[in-house]
């Protein structure tokens, strides 16, 4: 582009200067001129057909398509290749269709052009963040804060990323860093006290997440947390208060109702934490572990052939999930279909499980 | 399942004579069959000498062999030949309860109940133990309460201590009841037969199951009508042991031989069968498939003139424990025999067998007797401690001091009023092997399946937490790069000359072009001094204004468009410049109103601000600006409105500084026109504003 206006005033030095030519009829020196001005024109129309689909593009990711916003992008950079803003563009919406690998592609193209860019790299990040890569992430969250050292979203995110690898000292470290830029960051508090709860460090956790909840009374979430971290405390009681406030800050948070009735089920209380499974489900009726929890209380009340059916649905919802296998295999136990129970176990033990494991081992010998 | 048919038929009959009396063995009552009655009475004769001794043996707890067995087929004759005497009904009754088919007791003991007049205090005594076999054991005990009442002195003092213990064992099968163990056990269908099935024996691997069975095997019957026994074995099959085979010789042959212990890895096993009339012990080793010709396992001192008969290997092979009827009160006990010294010279010799002692051993009888491969387990049958009735399993552990404890039953529903007896367990524990000639079996001694449920399986409940808040909330930072101006640039050449308006004489004059979009000029330069010409390219798609101007010369102005698309790429413009005389009359092309008013629009003002640097520039000049309009609409009004506008440019250039007495105004309206009104671009060009040079 600068290139091209440079070009155009050379010429308007060269023929106003230049002006002598004596015919109404173009002269050579004009058709020269009115050529060059003609291919001018042309790459002018590219570059504009380029600007009008990368525009495009971005009317169709404001209206969530996705899919044609990628379109879009890419046409224009085929267009007009050195289009840097249609890459990060490109990458974004790939990010949004899950495409990760891609959307890193388009941001190591930016990052390559201008390795300046903090939001190339702390999108780019979060692309290596959800294939696993944590590492990558990490080193691009570094280079995010490097630009950009008081962006406390990026040290919130590279405390995530330590999270996954289970590195819970360095995660808090990083939390703590975005709690000192910003010390209504709720989202830091919550995520710090996962951290020491994963290190056990359940009073640290616990004063963490009060603190997450007295920033964002509204985030129902944070009670769960706090509820099922003071459940492993055995501080029953506390932990049914914080699941009554998760489901009443949202009452559409099943997974709290879920949560509240395995600690009802915990507690033997089998009437009520049938209900709370129900509610779970009503609201989320693809919901797994719901729906497994509740055939625990079927099985608890010997109702073994309805047990077997909740644990299908469980299977049905989520053909991984191992606590459903381990259920039908001790619930076709009790109904005497003991090779059904030892593939359920075993397939139980191949999802992970122990105590499917355990009871294959134990049974299927 | 022939006792069941028979039983279902001598049931039918029963009720058909509800009503009936009691019918002596008197030849008036079988005038017909008068013989027959008389070998029948005859044979009973015998038949109760036996019983009142096998009934002496139970009181006494002694084994009673097979003194039950040898009347049993008697009784039934009679009962058959006259099924309404009550002693018989009695006697059957009682024979029952101390064979395999207790379950068929009651039937007797109901219909003899029914027949007498005087109720017998041993009825109660036997009513009490066929209400204990079908589980009502407050009605048991009430029986056993009643006969202990009525029974007269001797016959009391002879009974009291097994009655006594029968209502011990109705309390503790009440309780056994009530709290279930948590097994199951199944009937061994595929293996069983309607004969005796017992004695089973597992190897550690749970894989190979052999035992004992007096099922049909071609050979004679003996005088009970029984098979010998043989040992059998079946192999698991998935998770369900196959139909039995006979093991043949040299484990079976016509004798009896009774299989009574698999060695830890199946390759030798425990048997017992006759030598010199007494049992002793005999261990067959497997060579290959094949099974050895069993040697005796114990020298001659432990293996006695008495019978050893069920053992069992501990793991360290140093010791066999076994069942033993030598003692002198003549119950049976565990005994156990350890090699005496461990030496490759000496390896056969054997130890004394000397009792278990307690707290194992009781004054009742023990069955069997089973030690786990953990060794420090050892299950094993008895009639005593709290047995529900009949033979229960029970199970000890030995303790630090090397010492058994405190048996404990194996409860409901592995034990039962029936007789549970043997006890082969795998090496984890799941299943174990018994046998029972409990209610529901094929007939006889059957073999069971115990399934341990294993300890509580806890359900697996799974919660779920967002512990990141990044995944329970995901903050959507969707921000992309924003969109871009797309100024749709294309070029036109704009060529053109400056001349005198007069003399057509080109002129080098100064040229400005203002984009009239933002009043910036837009390039700046000089017409060429010998040609006129100039040449430049311009973006399309605007407006502009191009103002010529030269000294002496009236200064030129127009606006122009350059089309978006245009097909000639090329605008051509002429300009011609005119002398500033008195007289010369110019428009002011680039000053324009809003429409149907006479209020000038900004983008005037640059032209305007040429205007005013004219007046500026040449002080003399005098001018008249003029409002001109095309003919369309009413002429009055564009009278009016043409003289309005003219006087608002005469306001601004006021404002600007210029002495009111150097601007006159007038509205012309249509009155002068400058080109045709019957094209719209002729009617433009008539709508003007033009000043007149008046003075200079």
């Amino acid at each position: 582009m600068v290139k091209s206006i440079k070009f155009i005033a050379v010429l308007l030095i060269l023929y106003t200067s230049n002006l002598c030519a004596q015919d109404v009829e173009l002269t050579v020196e004009e058709k020269a001129f009115k050529d060059s001005i003609e291919a001018l024109n042309l790459d002018f129309a590219t570059v504009q057909k380029a600007k009008e689909t990368y525009n495009q593009g971005i009317k169709q990711f404001e209206s969530k398509d996705y899919k044609g916003a990628v379109a879009s992008f890419g046409s224009s950079i085929n267009l007009f290749p050195r289009f840097i803003n249609a890459y990060f563009n490109r990458g974004v919406a790939y990010l949004q269709m899950k495409n990760y690998e891609k959307a890193i592609r388009d941001f190591t193209t930016v990052i390559d052009s201008n390795n300046t860019k903090a939001i190339a790299y702390s999108k780019r990040a979060e692309a290596y963040g959800a294939v696993g890569k944590y590492n990558k992430a990490i080193d691009d969250y570094k280079a995010t804060v490097k630009l950009q050292p008081r962006n406390a979203v990026a040290y919130y995110n590279m405390g995530d990323m330590y999270f996954m690898k289970e590195e819970y000292l360095a995660a808090i470290q990083e939390f703590t860093r975005a709690i000192k830029i910003d010390n209504n960051y709720a989202y830091s508090y919550n995520d710090r006290g996962s951290s020491y709860r994963r290190l056990e460090k359940y009073a640290e956790a616990i004063m963490d997440y009060q603190k997450a909840a007295s920033i964002s009374p509204d985030l129902a979430f944070i009670y769960n947390n706090l509820g099922s971290t003071r459940k492993k405390m055995g501080r029953y009681e506390e932990a049914l208060s914080a699941f009554n406030k998760a489901v009443e800050v949202n009452p559409e948070f099943y997974i709290a109702y879920n949560n509240r009735g395995g600690l009802y089920f915990e507690r033997g209380k089998m009437e009520l934490a049938l209900k709370d499974f129900n509610q779970a489900i009503k609201i989320n009726n693809k919901y797994a572990p719901a729906y497994s929890n509740r055939g625990s209380v079927m099985y608890q009340q010997e109702k073994y052939k309805e047990a077997i059916a909740d644990f299908d649905k469980a299977i049905q919802n989520n053909p991984e999930y191992a606590n459903a296998y381990v259920n039908r295999g001790t619930s076709k136990e009790m109904i005497r279909d003991i090779d059904g129970a030892c593939s359920d176990w075993n397939k139980a033990k191949e999802l992970g499980s122990k105590q499917g494991k355990k009871y294959q081992m134990n049974n299927c010998y | 399942m022939k006792r069941p048919i028979l039983f279902v038929v001598i049931s039918a009959i029963g009720a058909l004579q509800l009503t009936a009396q009691n019918v002596e063995f008197k030849a008036s009552n079988f005038k017909d069959k008068k013989d027959e009655m008389n070998a029948i009475v005859e044979k009973m004769k015998g038949a109760d000498v036996i019983l009142e001794s096998a009934n002496e043996d139970i009181a006494n707890v002694r084994d009673p062999h097979n003194k039950f067995k040898e009347i049993l087929p008697v009784y039934r004759e009679a009962q058959a030949f006259n099924p309404n005497n009550a002693k018989v009904n009695l006697k059957l009754g009682n024979t029952l309860l101390y064979t395999n088919e207790k379950y068929e007791a009651r039937h007797y003991l109901d219909k003899a109940k029914e027949l007498s007049k005087e109720m017998s205090p041993m009825l109660y005594f036997y009513m009490g133990q066929a209400e204990q076999l079908a589980y009502n054991f407050p009605q048991a005990i009430k029986h056993y309460k009643t006969f202990e009442e009525t029974a007269k002195n001797k016959l009391a003092e002879n009974y009291r201590k097994i009655s006594g213990k029968y209502k011990k064992e109705c309390k503790f099968g009440k309780y056994f009841k009530a709290n279930p163990e948590r097994v199951w056990v199944d009937n061994m269908k595929a293996v069983n037969s309607s004969a005796d099935d017992y004695s089973p024996c597992i190897s550690t691997d749970g894989e190979l199951l052999m035992f004992t069975s007096n099922r049909d095997n071609g050979h004679a019957k003996n005088k009970y009508g029984e098979y010998d026994g043989d040992i059998y074995f079946s192999g698991l099959n998935g998770r369900k042991f196959a139909a039995a085979k006979n093991a043949g010789t040299p484990l079976s042959t016509p004798k009896d031989e009774t299989a009574s212990a698999l060695a830890y890895d199946g390759q030798r096993l425990l048997m017992f069968k006759e030598d010199n009339g007494n049992m002793d012990i005999y261990e067959s080793s497997l060579d290959g498939v094949l099974w050895g010709e069993p040697v005796k396992k114990l020298s001659k001192i432990p293996n006695t003139e008495h019978n050893e008969t069920y053992a069992t290997y501990e793991p360290q092979d140093i010791k066999v424990f076994y069942i033993f009827d030598g003692m002198t009160r003549g119950d049976k006990e565990i005994f156990v025999s350890g090699l005496m010294v461990y030496t490759i010279a000496d390896y056969n010799r054997w130890g004394k067998g000397q009792s278990i002692g307690q707290p194992v051993t009781t004054r009742y009888n023990e069955g069997s007797v089973f030690v786990h491969p953990d060794g420090n387990t050892m299950y094993f049958s008895s009639q005593g401690h709290n047995s529900m009735g009949g033979y229960d399993i029970f199970m000890t552990t030995r303790n630090d001091l090397e010492q058994w404890t405190k048996p404990v039953n194996m409860g409901y529903p592995i034990n039962t009023p029936y007789d549970d007896l043997f006890y082969a367990s795998t090496a984890n524990g799941k299943h174990a092997y018994i046998s029972s000639n409990r209610y529901g079996g094929k007939g006889g001694m059957d073999l069971y399946k115990v399934t341990f449920w294993g300890p509580d399986k806890k359900m697996a409940i799974g919660t779920e937490d967002f512990l990141l808040a990044s995944i329970a909330e995901p903050i959507q930072d969707v921000q992309i790069e924003a969109a871009v101006e797309v100024n749709k640039r294309s070029l036109t050449v704009f060529k053109g000359k400056v001349i005198d308006n007069i003399t057509r004489s080109p002129l080098g004059a100064d040229i400005i072009i203002v984009d009239n979009a933002n009043g910036k000029v837009f390039s700046r330069f000089k017409s060429n001094s010998a040609t006129g010409k100039f040449l430049l390219s311009l973006p399309a798609g605007k407006n502009y204004g191009i103002s010529v101007n030269k000294e002496g010369y009236l200064f030129h102005s127009e606006n122009f468009d350059i089309p978006a698309k245009s097909d000639f790429n090329l605008v051509n413009k002429d300009v011609e410049l005119k002398n500033i005389t008195v007289g010369s009359k110019i428009a002011l092309r680039n000053v324009f109103f809003e429409t149907g008013k006479a209020i000038i629009n900004p983008t005037s003002h640059p032209e305007l601000g040429r205007l005013v640097a004219l007046l500026n520039d040449v002080p003399s000049l005098v001018i008249e600006l003029g409002g001109h309009t095309d003919n369309v609409g009413s002429s009055e009004l564009n009278m009016k409105l043409s003289g309005e506008r003219a006087m608002v440019v005469v306001d601004y250039l006021k404002r600007e500084g210029i002495s009111a007495s150097r601007l006159q105004s007038k509205g012309y309206g249509p009155t002068k026109p400058v080109d045709t009104n019957s094209t719209s671009e002729g009617r433009q060009n008539n709508r003007r504003t033009e000043f007149m040079i008046v003075a200079n």
